[in-house]
């Protein structure tokens, strides 16, 4: 029965291209944009690549520091991460690097702009990058203040070619840097990891700037399991209320969260106070603005499936009248949604991957790698059957509810 | 192989005095936004197993609402329907379903065939309400299509047909499952009078070589005259 009507489905799917055509449109427009969306939050904060182990990791960057006349929104300072941050409980590593800055070379003739970060020596250690040639730039060099540099795949070949990088001098500025090592290209959407070149630290670190409380500094924190991060974002929130202010007339307080990685995210695309927990509401925009954008094709797949069923109902008439019963009918319509659904979430998969692929060749996002992840895939075919089946259920149950002369009819009771 | 074979009607069975179809009483009012109109009033009829009835009457006169009633496509607003000596009224839905796939078969004016589906297809509509039956299906459809006549358009969608080949594609469709009863709504009334004498062949043959009790609407007092018995409607009251 079950493979009889899975057939009947199929050829009457093939016989009414139009309505097919229109339905597949819907599923798919859906399907893809929800899985575009996902792929590049993936892309973006997934826990892979260098960035393998953010999942045990809180982070802390936007900080606000105010005062009675003044309020300063931006990146914590080296002072204050060096004298605050450090010895967390339940962290067995810290690493303090900078946002990206840009900086202009010449590769020949060619004006080329990077993207300079600075970091620590354990920056290397928490973030696992893959390296092509050399190695990282190590402790002694940070702490010798020493002119080196490790840089990515697409610097070495704009500045040096396809030759080998490590031990040649990379001019940025007015600054010659011996290159130690080159790592494999990261996404800019990465926005921990992503950079042209990784500097030591200590290069830009000057007296005033050691002592600064805010500045242009992100740290990330490695867990070890010891404590839960409630309780280690409770310490830190603790040592923010023993800051100690240079100009306590002018700033006075000194506010920010250590971050789990999903903090980060939500307060990015919320927006909001950084000591504020902006998860759960991103949760209710994310679940509220998918359940909206997929309520809309559905409600639409319900139109054109009531009208379907109409213009079949003749057909749901002689099946009555040949045995059919109301489930056998709803369930028939239900199976050709289904299978209407299943047709278009093997297509939105393969269109999705065709978009993707163009993104990353376009070079809109440089260096990206997109990938959609199986599980992404599925939940998404999951609520588009869902979302089908409620679009169905109510048309299909309608008609197969009428008595069979009524049907026979063309359902005009 | 047995298995394969359409089952046969037993036309040599001993004829029985209880009906096989018996209408009681039976009323039909349609309500429609405070009118009532009456389409059958309190029609007695019992049909005999292997009977040839031919319904006839004046447009209007309830003789489809008669066949649907009978059908079990339609309910009554009063009085009784039994088939085999059970009463129909108080069944529901799936049961409904299970006696109209198993004992009737239906053959309407406009051939109501799937448009979508091709012939074959179509013929073995009823059968995939039957349960048990797999592996049997086509084979039984197509054994109805010989019967009719049309083995060689199985592939053909409906619209590729002529009215007389749809018809027979119609017949094919309400005799496969083997129904103890036909009921065929002015069969030959969209036809011209060769086909129609090709579809009345046919369910004589049906009648007297299956058995199968046959209750057919028509106008044509010459095709109602090769029944065995007729009714005759006038203003939902059965007159003869």
């Amino acid at each position: 029965m079950l493979k009889s009507t899975l057939i009947l489905s199929l050829k009457i799917l093939g016989r009414r291209k139009f309505f097919t055509f229109v339905s597949l449109f819907g599923i798919c427009f859906t399907l893809v944009a929800l899985m575009l969306v996902a792929a590049i939050i993936d892309h973006s904060f997934a826990a892979r690549g260098p960035e393998s182990d953010l999942d045990r990791m809180l982070l802390a960057g936007r900080m606000v520091m105010s005062g009675p006349r003044s309020t300063w929104n931006g990146y914590a300072g080296w002072g204050f991460l060096d004298r605050y941050a450090r010895d967390l409980p339940g962290v067995d590593a810290m690493t303090v690097f900078s946002v990206t800055g840009r900086i202009s070379t010449f590769a020949g003739a060619n004006k080329v702009t990077l993207s300079v970060r600075h970091a620590d020596a354990e920056y290397w250690r928490l973030f696992h990058f893959r390296f092509l040639e050399g190695a990282p730039f190590t402790e002694a060099d940070v702490d010798e203040v020493r002119r080196v540099a490790v840089i990515n795949e697409a610097t070495r070949r704009r500045v040096f070619g396809e030759a080998e990088a490590v031990g040649r001098t990379l001019e940025l500025g007015s600054e010659r840097y011996r290159v130690v090592g080159v790592v494999e290209d990261v996404s800019v959407l990465r926005l921990l990891t992503t950079g042209d070149v990784y500097l030591p630290l200590s290069l830009r670190l000057t007296p005033q700037s050691r002592a600064r409380l805010m500045g242009s500094y992100m740290a990330a924190f490695r867990l070890d399991g010891s404590l839960p991060p409630g309780e280690i974002q409770a310490e830190f929130a603790s040592r923010l209320e023993h800051v100690e202010f240079e100009d306590p007339e002018r700033y006075d307080s000194l506010r920010g969260r250590l971050m789990t990685r999903l903090d980060v995210i939500a307060l990015g695309i919320v927006g909001g106070d950084v000591d504020e927990n902006r998860t759960p509401l991103l949760g209710v925009i994310l679940a509220a603005g998918t359940l909206l954008f997929m309520a809309l094709p559905a409600l639409n797949l319900t139109n054109v499936n009531m009208s379907r069923i109409f213009e079949r109902s003749s057909e749901i008439g002689v099946r009555k009248a040949f045995g059919a019963s109301a489930r056998h009918l709803a369930g028939q319509f239900l199976l050709e949604n289904a299978v209407l659904c299943v047709l278009g979430g093997l297509l939105s998969y393969g269109i999705t991957l065709l978009v993707l692929d163009a993104v990353e060749r376009s070079g809109l996002i440089p260096h990206a790698s997109f990938s959609v992840e199986p599980a992404v895939f599925l939940w998404g075919l999951l609520a588009a059957l869902v979302f089908s089946v409620m679009s169905g259920l109510g048309p299909a149950w309608r008609m197969s509810r009428l008595p069979p002369v009524v049907a026979l009819r063309g359902g005009d009771r | 192989m047995s298995t394969q074979t359409l089952p046969q009607g037993d036309p040599t069975a001993p004829a029985t005095d209880a009906p096989f179809l018996r209408l009681s009483g039976v009323s039909k009012v349609y309500r429609t936004e405070g009118m009532e109109t009456l389409a059958l009033s309190d029609i007695d009829l019992a049909v005999a197993p292997g009977e040839f009835i031919a319904v006839m009457g004046p447009s209007g006169s309830g003789k489809s609402t008669l066949l649907h009633i009978m059908g079990l496509l339609d309910d009554c607003t009063h009085g009784r329907v039994e088939l085999d000596g059970r009463t129909m009224d108080t069944l529901g839905d799936r049961a409904l379903a299970r006696i109209r796939n198993e004992e009737i078969g239906f053959v309407f004016q406009t051939f109501h065939l799937v448009s979508d589906l091709k012939v074959l297809d179509n013929v073995e509509i009823p059968l995939l309400y039957r349960p048990g039956l797999r592996g049997r299906r086509r084979a039984w459809a197509r054994q109805a299509l010989e019967r009719v006549g049309l083995q060689a358009r199985m592939g053909h969608f409906p619209a590729q047909l002529s009215g007389g080949q749809q018809q027979r594609v119609a017949i094919a469709r309400a005799i496969v499952g083997s129904p103890r009863l036909l009921l065929a709504d002015e069969p030959t009334g969209n036809l011209d009078s060769t086909m129609g004498d090709e579809i009345m062949a046919i369910l004589e043959g049906l009648n007297r070589e299956q058995g199968t009790t046959i209750i057919m609407v028509t106008h044509d007092e010459k095709l109602a005259r090769r029944a065995g018995r007729i009714v005759r409607l006038f203003d939902g009251r059965q007159v003869q």
